[in-house]
């Protein structure tokens, strides 16, 4: 798996023999198993992921004039938003060294907390227990919880 | 007696080589790596580098990684990590 960051485009060149005598008369690109719309026998294929996060395999098959349809060729691209890097310095000074590294990716959660007349909510509390994190909603219902890990989270808010 | 003395000398010197080499060789360490995120969860695929040493790998799904025949010395390891 390639892990790939959101925005970068992925660029894919197919080099396809089609055999002796016989010439390509068909190729597929394919995005997770779904057909990607390109004009006919393109080889070279960019992919925009702006919009793409998660796991995609892109694929490729082809076709020669004698109606042979080529194995599937695929390469699986993990796109992510974030690209975390971090240096170490680290003594090999033993036959084994051990060293962990923590890779503190986090993020913020915006809320914003209305009555049901769609009025803002001041001074409710938002509190993530799990992270021992509190704040309180200002003037107009918004608050923020920052460096909050990557995570699936349980919020609890309790308004005045 | 010149010739044994020679002799012991040459012998002697010999495992002084090998002693040397056997340290040189020896001389290597293993690298092991784990990545994990703050709340203590592997990520897997992040990629491990010492340049110097032109050695790469990337992390298994435990957040591990290996590197192997590592000379003793200290190094930069740069860790690269999507999420």
């Amino acid at each position: 798996m390639f892990y790939w960051h959101k925005g970068n485009p992925i660029n894919l060149q197919a080099i396809i023999d089609p055999g002796e005598n016989e010439i390509i008369s068909e190729i597929k690109w394919y995005d997770n198993n779904i057909l990607i719309p390109t004009t006919p026998l393109l080889t070279q294929l960019t992919i925009d992921t702006t919009n793409l996060s998660g796991e995609h395999k892109i694929s490729i098959t082809a076709k020669n004039s004698c109606g042979n349809t080529s194995d599937e060729y695929s390469k699986i691209f993990y796109i992510t938003e974030v690209n975390m890097i971090k240096e170490i310095s680290v003594l090999v000074d033993k036959p084994t060294v051990n060293v962990t590294v923590v890779m503190d990716f986090t993020g913020a959660i915006n809320f914003t907390v209305t009555d049901p007349l769609n009025r803002p909510v001041e001074g409710a509390t938002i509190q993530d227990a799990s992270l021992n994190m509190t704040t309180t909603t200002d003037a107009t219902g918004k608050a923020v919880l920052t460096n909050v890990p990557y995570s699936t989270q349980t919020i609890r808010i309790t308004t005045p | 007696m010149k010739l044994i003395q020679m002799l012991l000398e040459f012998m002697e010197s010999i495992k002084n080589l090998y002693e040397n080499l056997k340290s040189y060789f020896l001389r290597y360490g293993t690298l092991n790596v784990t990545v994990i995120d703050l709340l203590k969860r592997p990520i897997k695929g992040a990629t491990i580098q010492i340049f110097i040493l032109n050695l790469t790998t990337t992390t298994d799904s435990n957040g591990k990684a290996t590197l192997r025949r590592i000379p003793y010395n200290n190094y930069t390891v740069k860790v690269t990590s999507t999420q």
